[in-house]
């Protein structure tokens, strides 16, 4: 085990290696921030305190030596138009990017499983063929409209929810959280909904697919003609062997949905990461590019790790070793 | 409707019940986001527009941008160079404190110290200034080092704090240490990118405002932007997306204010090469360096009908550079009239009966409808035989391209931050020099040009200056240096018991805004 998470660090640190030096690059083509940021009456002086200011003056190699020597101390820079360092700039909107990211996780679990499990037990039924329906909906329509409908029935028609914003917050171990109070829960419900949808759509459809293989298998047959009750076939046999493909997927949907929940952020307007990241390509604020990137390639590699032990716990059959696999 | 207004009303209510003195709070809805508190740190409208609500210059710009006094009630011009300011007595800081000169120099002392790591300081604002003295406690001296017209202009843009505060670094101001101001709202909080919430300043000198509390929230997303307005989230917005224009003005619970803005959206022709990359006759020549090619140009395009049709009727066509109301603009110069057929006789008369290849580059993120802009252009200039190609690109790629000069035929907008024509005339238009025309990406040159401007800006009579002004924007016009497209108006949208005049540097200052009794 402890060989196996040694690999998956000395992966990680490849990986953020290997990103760090593409997107550095990848942003040098791209443009001259100072071309975005200064204004046009600038003269040449001020253009050029302000270049080496940055630290543009340096050629690119040279540039992301600088970078990844203080990346290595724990100082991914300032950024440009905050003048902070981008490292605090992200941390600080993370909790609230991570909190509609789980809760929207949970949305799709909570609603999605039990449907899923309906619709697989009784595929031929009505209510299963609306559920299955909502899902293809939910799949194939843009997060981005549903949200503009959701806030124009359920904010500016119904006026039931506020439009944007994260409301009242407590503090939670030193987190700033919005789910404990009314108001804050209210202002979570829409956009986590709408982060949610897709996902939902996903449980929904892998939960029934696999709770309708899973009811074919010899040892459900066996179970039955032991005449063992349904639901304990239901929880104990049907559930535990759906769950083990659902489990990665979910893993890796997580991550999705923290990285880029930003098309729900924007709407919304909930003050979480992804909006600053949109921000910051716009102007060419790199260190804050960089750093978000950083974070994202970390959180992925975390998750996935997550994932691969819970396999294994949900999966007796699988074990975690070192090396490749 | 009046039944969701009134669940609306009482959610609020039920949702924010420790906001005892409901009505006399206000949520505005910004569309940019403030990057600092500190007001010396970085030239961009998000930043000095907030730093208006809690601090004062020494004179501030009215809604047209023109100069009126604030913490100084009188000036005089000793000589050329001394001028002397008469300070307004009993204004206290927010934190208790007496307003004095010392709080001037060291507030003009700063600007230096905030433009630290600063992507666009302060700092040209204050190159003219050799010193600066308090004379006595209620009175200023100001040197200059040369003849310096626009001095005043340039102060309405230096944010005055207490001395004490003159060598807090921006890092600091940013965490709230010495936001310390003598102007309407006192700060509070302020979360980046997300929310500012400030207080009223009882003792303002300008009188206290009507609100208690102003809750600033950012909505980058114009559609976010409008929907929290319509759903009562807010009671104002800033910058309506044109589409939805028609919708708010419609809406029962809203109403949509206009002002004329000082940004003008214009066209860079590349006038000093012989060939240029993306425009060519068929000799292969730059066809775009005769006057007569830029008129025509100029004559095909129905700038009222861009507005009208794309822009739902949020600019004000023009043939100038700053627009009216402001020193410099010439009520005598006229716009050109849309005449495709005229402009097809120039061509022709041009030596370019077929027209030629153009490629015309534009922003697609920048400005409002830019790419639709750019496209409606492409295809006045196609009506007169003009072969175009348009191509838009987004703004992070698009200027390090234009300033490189990678590009022939170009859509810009700048701003007139300081309110009078020179603040346009001098980057675009102003021969391309180590100091001189940076924003010149066109390279239009005319020494009659440049010395009627050089004269402008060290004649400090006001109406001699200003005829000088409309002389040279004369000579830019009938040479057409840009072709000027349209002013962009700023918007707002608030709830029908609010009233605001609107500015044309289309800053949201929650003073100015009024609540019917």
């Amino acid at each position: 085990m402890s060989s196996y998470l040694f690999s998956r660090v000395i992966q990680t640190i490849v990986t953020l290696f290997v990103m760090s030096l593409l997107v550095f690059v990848g942003l040098y083509l791209v443009g001259n921030p100072v071309d975005v940021l200064l204004s046009s009456s600038a003269t040449p002086a001020e253009r050029l305190e302000v270049i080496q200011a940055f630290g543009l003056d340096r050629p690119v190699w040279e540039q992301y030596f600088v970078f990844l020597g203080k990346a290595l101390t724990g100082d991914l820079g300032n950024s440009f138009v905050f003048n902070q360092p981008a490292l605090d700039l992200i941390l600080q909107r993370m909790p609230a990017t991570l909190e509609l990211a789980f809760v929207a996780l949970v949305m799709a679990l909570v609603l999605g499983i039990p449907l899923g499990i309906y619709a697989g037990l009784k595929p031929h039924s009505l209510v299963s063929k609306s559920i299955m329906t909502f899902s293809i909906l939910g799949f194939s329509l843009p997060t981005f409209w549903i949200g503009l409908i959701m806030i124009m029935v359920f904010s500016v028609q119904l006026g039931w929810l506020p439009a944007s914003g994260r409301g009242q917050t407590v503090e939670l171990l030193g987190v700033p959280v919005s789910f404990l109070t009314w108001d804050g829960l209210s202002h979570l419900i829409l956009p986590a909904f709408n982060l949610a949808l897709f996902k939902i759509s996903l449980v929904i459809r892998l939960t029934r697919a696999g709770v309708m293989e899973v009811m074919q298998l010899d040892f459900v047959r066996f179970a039955r003609a032991k005449g063992m009750p349904e639901s304990r076939i239901l929880r104990v046999h049907v559930l535990k062997n759906t769950l083990i493909p659902l489990i990665t997927v979910i893993g890796l949907e997580l991550g999705s949905l923290i990285a880029f929940a930003v098309v729900t952020e924007t709407i919304f307007a909930w003050p979480g990461m992804g909006k600053l990241i949109i921000d910051s390509i716009a102007v060419l604020d790199r260190p804050v590019v960089l750093a978000y990137l950083m974070i994202t390639v970390i959180m992925f590699s975390v998750i996935n790790l997550v994932v691969d032990i819970l396999y294994s716990v949900v999966d007796p059959r699988v074990r975690l070793e070192g090396g490749s696999r | 409707m009046k039944f969701f207004a009134a669940a609306a009303l009482a959610a609020s209510v039920v949702l924010f019940p420790s906001a005892g003195a409901w009505a006399r709070d206000l949520t505005v809805g910004l569309s940019a986001s403030t990057t600092s508190m500190d007001p010396q740190f970085y030239v961009v409208g998000p930043n000095s527009a907030m730093a208006r609500n809690i601090f004062d210059g020494l004179v501030n710009q009215d809604a047209r941008q023109q100069i009126e006094p604030a913490l100084a009630t009188s000036w005089n011009r000793v000589d050329d160079t001394t001028w002397e300011f008469k300070l307004r007595p009993n204004v206290k800081f927010h934190d208790g404190s007496d307003f004095t000169a010392e709080d001037v120099v060291a507030s003009i002392k700063r600007v230096p110290l905030a433009a630290k790591n600063s992507p666009s300081a302060f700092t040209p604002y204050v190159k003219a200034i050799a010193d600066v003295l308090a004379v006595d406690p209620m009175t200023v001296r100001i040197t200059t080092k040369g003849p310096t017209p626009l001095l005043l202009n340039n102060l309405s843009r230096i944010a005055i704090l207490p001395a004490e505060f003159g060598e807090t670094p921006t890092e600091q101001m940013n965490q709230g240490k010495g936001v310390v101001g003598t102007g309407p709202f006192k700060f509070v909080s302020w979360t980046p990118d997300s929310v500012i919430t400030l207080e009223r300043n009882p003792d303002y000198w300008g009188g206290a405002t009507d609100w208690d509390k102003v809750t600033f929230r950012i909505f980058k997303n114009n559609s976010a932007r409008v929907a929290a307005i319509l759903s009562g989230d807010v009671d104002m917005i800033e910058n309506i997306p044109t589409a939805d224009t028609s919708r708010l003005e419609e809406s029962n619970s809203v109403k949509v204010i206009k002002a004329t803005g000082n940004r003008l959206m214009y066209l860079h022709m590349d006038q000093d090469r012989e060939t240029s990359p993306f425009a060519k006759g068929e000799d292969g020549k730059n066809p775009l360096q005769k006057a007569e090619v830029r008129r025509a140009l100029s004559l095909s395009l129905n700038s009222d009908a861009i507005v009208e049709r794309l822009m739902d009727g949020q600019g004000t066509p023009t043939g100038q550079v700053v627009p009216e109301g402001y020193f410099g603009h010439d009520e005598a110069l006229a716009t050109d009239p849309f005449d495709p057929n005229k402009a097809k006789d120039m061509l022709a008369q041009a030596g370019y009966p077929d027209g030629f290849d153009l490629t015309f580059h534009a922003t697609n993120d920048r400005y409002p409808n830019d790419s639709k802009i750019a496209q409606a252009v492409g295809q006045f200039f196609s009506r007169i035989g003009v072969k175009t190609k348009v191509e838009t690109l987004p703004g992070s790629v698009y200027f390090s391209r234009a300033s490189a000069r990678e590009f022939s035929f170009i859509m810009g907008g700048a701003a007139v931050e300081t309110g009078e024509a020179s603040g346009v005339l001098g980057p675009l238009l102003e021969t391309f020099g180590d100091n001189a025309g940076q924003g010149n990406r066109g390279r239009y040159s005319n020494a009659e040009f440049d010395k009627t401007l050089e004269q402008a800006r060290t004649t400090l009579d006001d109406g001699e200056r200003e005829a000088l002004l409309k002389k040279a924007t004369g000579i830019a016009m009938s040479d057409l240096g840009i072709i000027p497209l349209f002013f962009l108006d700023n918007t707002w949208a608030a709830k029908t018991d609010l009233s605001f005049e609107g500015r044309s540097d289309g800053y949201t200052l929650p003073f100015y805004v009024k609540a019917a009794q």
